[in-house]
């Protein structure tokens, strides 16, 4: 089954990038339909209440090096799966492009299943890498003004980061003699290795992972590749590859250096507050909306990692407080990979109808486009956590957790979400009120083919803001399992 | 003994057809030689597949000079893959050949050209099946001589004469080294059969200072075959200055019969622990000055030469480690880059040049040459899923096994000493501006070699295990891991 999930956007890939110019994207979304149709026939006859994985595969790969493929779905790994069959055939929607970009889309997408459902580290890391190479050339290929220098830095930073990373598990097999994630997960209870080597390979994973969330001080790359990335690419990335980062750090780092988590916690929650409150400062100075939305992007994905930190602080605790934080963690980050990507897709189509993204090149939009005005408010609010849309249950649930947990680091980085709020209003005030901008030509109102796609996804946010019990149920019973193990 | 011995025999069979229709058929064009000579030892590859299983070698009487163990039957292959490659290149090459030869017609010299490739192909296949001394020292005879030839080929070419010169030179040293070395080892054992010597080793009252004089100046001849320090001074210069398709020819095909024969040794060398200690030292050494001297080359075939010295050093590390089928691998995966890197360098040369520089902007010019070369760099460096890493990571797992930890330590420095320097031609081929415009001429038939080569290195860094199956239940490393 997971298998099959790899493969289909693999075929479409090859197929849309033969297809001619004028339907690679439709062949693209005809490969999506049916990989979501695959990724909703595994949540239904997935067992919400079991936590450990579910529709395993597990063949001999390489043995000589312990490297099995081991393919599974727990409840975790099955939210991120679903995140990644949504975002994509919206970020495929965003704009019409030629048959190259369908195929790396595609590409990227085959990847972004893998790294969500691999549990052994060699398979994992295959897919963590394959995703690097088709978004680099996205960027590059497609990208805006400054694409050649914000690739390059995009895969210096990461590149890094994933030789650091694996450097670090080489040791750790040189040592177990294993890759599995589960054995690993298990040795690390009594540390995984002693001294000096475990703070190393602590290090290395932690800057693998760190890069990829944009951690401060390991982000400076993400602003510059979501403003220059072609925005299908930046809803991609923001919605999802950010998600790797995330998803690492629940999965390897939590359950195999528990010690070391402890022993520097402190420090991890001062870097997660400084991600929160500099970037949302940060994101209060943009000038351009896409790099203002990017920071944001930073500042979210920061409220995921003062959960995760805060869970590393002080795991054994409380149990519910650590449930607390964790499920924050998750319904973050399927909120965020939504309504970032929403929120994308808007500066995308103001960018396509005015030809530019300084804030300033807009204003009084509620004259003349209300109903983009009004949907884009739906994704603004979700992003700045008003209660009542899917943004505030996850960030509520983080607060929840990590204060009993880390009281001191989240009181600080609660400001973030009051400098957020105001950072954005500025900027949606700029937008949609005021007066017209002299050089303003025509400007179109949302379009029937844009509304299809909009209201879908406005609706999917304001249904998880009101009952979000559906989406906890995927995953609660992997986040009592995983608590348990952590306490 | 039937069946593995014919093989050698058609290799030389072939070649001398090669050189009969060369020498009688004087107006036909010469490149159809080397495409009959591609044909004839794919074939010869095929009948591998179809050998009977091979009789328990004899310890005794005439055969006892030859086996043809999965060992054996999987280098002859290797040699056969090798040689198929070099013949490729040399289509491509033929034109500087002919620049350089003033001859009645304008295609004199080319039929040689590519026959004597088949004599050491022949060589380099009996160097594998090789479980005797004289019968190494005669099948490595074969092998240098026709390399003699083969680097001098361009002789008006003032810098292949040279390499010609100091290849013959020295090389003429290291087999002096070697045939007084076996003479020592027979004094001492009165065998020239490993196994046999093997068995006189073990022996009680055996003189072992005598022994071990011996088996340290073999060890110098085969330094001297695979690059490995204090034997390397020749290889930059001669890789320089041969031919291409013959620089690459050396470092694989020269460098893989050096290895196989150093793992046939092992066994009776190994008896006396100074010699691993020795080769601790070299591979050591090796590392070391094959990856720093990398750095500050400006050539790439300069640069390819001391990466072969580096290579070498990795590959001892994995016989210093007793791993038979990492080393296999290791030269499989190196077979792949170096052959790649080097036909790219051919094709790209003949229009420009072989600097680093001379690459610069060469994505614009020819997308699919870089994106080749970016593999066969990104290979050499070890960057993951690349056939390079595995066969890396499988030298460092058998030598944490064995406790080699200083070996594992300068070897993941000198690594990263490999990706600066390997990284160099990439940042050259993708971010420097081109100077020159213009696309470059690809053959449809290099082409769909190099699309091959690509494949294959990338296969076999996401899939070895058809490799590793290849080489596993081998004699050698059975009993050299125990």
């Amino acid at each position: 089954m997971i298998s099959a999930l790899i493969t289909i956007p693999l075929v479409g890939a090859l197929l849309a990038s033969i297809a001619p110019q004028n339907r690679a994207r439709t062949v693209a979304l005809a490969f999506n339909f049916l990989a979501a149709l695959l990724a909703l026939t595994l949540w239904r006859n997935f067992d919400s209440g079991a936590g450990g994985l579910q529709f395993v595969e597990r063949y001999a790969w390489i043995p000589a090096i312990g490297a099995e493929y081991l393919l599974g779905i727990d409840g975790f790994s099955l939210l991120l799966v679903l995140l990644t069959s949504l975002v994509v055939p919206f970020a495929l929607l965003a704009r019409p492009m030629s048959r190259g970009f369908c195929a790396l889309m595609l590409l990227t997408q085959a990847a972004l299943y893998g790294t969500f459902t691999a549990h052994n580290f060699i398979l994992w890391f295959l897919f963590f890498e394959m995703s690097l190479i088709p978004s680099f050339l996205l960027i590059k290929l497609w990208g805006g003004e400054e694409r050649d220098r914000a690739a390059v830095k995009f895969f210096v930073y990461t590149f890094l980061g994933s030789v650091a990373m694996l450097l670090a598990f080489l040791g750790i097999y040189l040592v177990h003699g294993t890759f599995d994630f589960a054995t690993l997960a298990t040795l690390g209870k009594t540390g995984l290795l002693t001294g000096n080597a475990a703070w190393l390979a602590f290090a290395g994973i932690f800057l693998g992972l760190a890069v990829k969330t944009a951690l401060f001080p390991f982000h400076t790359w993400l602003p510059d590749a979501y403003e220059n990335a072609p925005v299908g690419a930046t809803m991609v990335l923001s919605g999802l590859l950010s998600k790797m980062g995330v998803y690492g750090f629940v999965r390897l780092l939590l359950p195999m250096f528990p010690n070391e988590m402890q022993a520097i916690a402190p420090w991890l929650l001062a870097l997660a507050v400084c991600s929160i409150l500099f970037s949302a400062l940060a994101a209060w100075a943009q000038s351009d909306l896409k790099r203002m939305v990017a920071y944001l992007s930073i500042t979210h994905l920061g409220y995921c990692m003062l959960g995760v930190f805060s869970i590393g602080a002080s795991p054994s605790q409380s149990l519910v407080e650590t449930q607390a934080a964790l499920t924050g963690v998750m319904m973050q980050v399927f909120n965020h990979g939504i309504t970032a990507a929403a929120l994308f897709y808007f500066v995308g189509l103001l960018e396509q109808r005015r030809g530019s993204r300084g804030i300033a090149d807009f204003g009084g939009l509620m004259q003349r486009t209300p109903l983009l005005c009004g949907w884009m408010s739906v994704a603004v609010f979700s992003f700045l956590g008003l209660p009542g849309l899917n943004g505030f249950i996850g960030e509520f649930l983080i607060f929840k957790g990590s204060f009993a947990l880390a009281a001191a680091a989240t009181s600080v980085a609660v400001f973030g979400l009051l400098i957020t709020a105001v950072a954005l209003l500025r900027g949606m005030q700029a937008l949609f009120s005021g007066p017209l901008p002299e050089n303003g030509g025509a400007f179109d109102d949302l379009r029937r083919g844009e509304l299809t796609v909009v209201v879908p996804v406005s609706v999917l946010m304001l249904a998880i803001g009101i009952a979000p019990q559906w989406v906890f149920n995927i995953f609660n019973a992997t986040v009592v399992q995983m608590a348990r193990a952590l306490a | 003994m039937t069946g593995a011995p014919l093989l050698e025999i058609a290799v030389v069979l072939l070649g001398l057809t090669v050189l009969l229709v060369e020498a009688f058929a004087t107006t036909i064009d010469k490149r159809s030689l080397a495409i009959a000579s591609i044909v004839g030892l794919a074939a010869v590859l095929v009948a591998t597949f179809f050998l009977p299983s091979p009789p328990p070698a004899e310890a005794t009487g005439f055969w006892s000079f030859y086996t043809a163990d999965s060992l054996a039957i999987f280098f002859k292959r290797f040699a056969l893959v090798t040689t198929i490659l070099v013949l490729i290149m040399m289509i491509d090459y033929a034109p500087i050949v002919r620049q350089t030869i003033h001859g009645a017609t304008h295609q004199a010299g080319l039929g040689e050209f590519f026959a004597i490739p088949l004599f050491t192909c022949a060589g380099l296949m009996w160097m594998a099946s090789a479980v005797d001394f004289v019968m190494i020292f005669v099948s490595l005879e074969v092998v240098t001589m026709s390399f003699y030839v083969l680097v001098a080929f361009t002789r008006r070419n003032p810098a292949s004469l040279e390499a010609g010169v100091k290849y013959l030179i020295l090389s003429a040293l290291s087999t002096g080294f070697l045939v007084y070395g076996i003479t020592w080892i027979f004094g001492v054992t009165g065998e020239t059969n490993l196994a046999r010597i093997t068995a006189a080793l073990s022996a009680a009252n055996v003189e072992r200072m005598p022994a071990l004089f011996g088996m340290a100046l073999v060890l110098v001849a085969l330094g001297f075959k695979i690059a490995a320090v204090p034997f390397q001074i020749w290889v930059p210069d001669v890789y320089q200055g041969a031919p291409t398709p013959v620089t690459a020819y050396l470092s694989v095909g020269s460098k893989a019969a050096g290895f196989v024969v150093l793992l046939r040794v092992l066994e009776p060398f190994f008896i006396l622990p100074e010699m691993q200690k020795l080769l601790v030292v070299v591979a050591a050494l090796t590392l070391i000055y094959g990856n720093v001297a990398a750095l500050p080359q400006t050539n790439l075939k300069r640069l390819l030469a001391y990466s072969s010295i580096a290579h070498a050093g990795y590959l001892l590390v994995g016989v210093v480690s007793l791993a038979g089928s990492a080393v296999g691998f290791y030269l499989v995966s190196y077979l792949l880059m170096t052959m790649l890197s080097f036909a790219v360098l051919i094709i790209v040369s003949a229009q420009t040049g072989d600097r680093i520089e001379d690459f610069n902007g060469l994505s614009s010019r020819a997308p699919f040459l870089s994106f080749a070369m970016l593999i066969a760099m990104a290979s050499l460096a070890g960057i993951p899923f690349t056939a390079g890493f595995l066969g890396k990571f499988f030298i460092f797992d058998a030598a944490i096994r064995q406790h080699q930890t200083m070996l594992v330590v300068v070897g993941v420095i000198t690594v990263a000493c490999g990706f600066y320097y390997y990284l160099k031609v990439v940042r050259a081929m993708y971010w420097e501006p081109a100077a020159t415009t213009g696309a470059v001429p690809v053959s449809q038939f290099s082409r769909v070699t190099i699309g091959a080569l690509i494949a294959a290195i990338i296969f076999l860094g996401v899939y070895p295990q058809p490799v590793l199956n290849a080489l596993r239940s081998q004699p050698v490393t059975a009993s050299a891991t125990r």
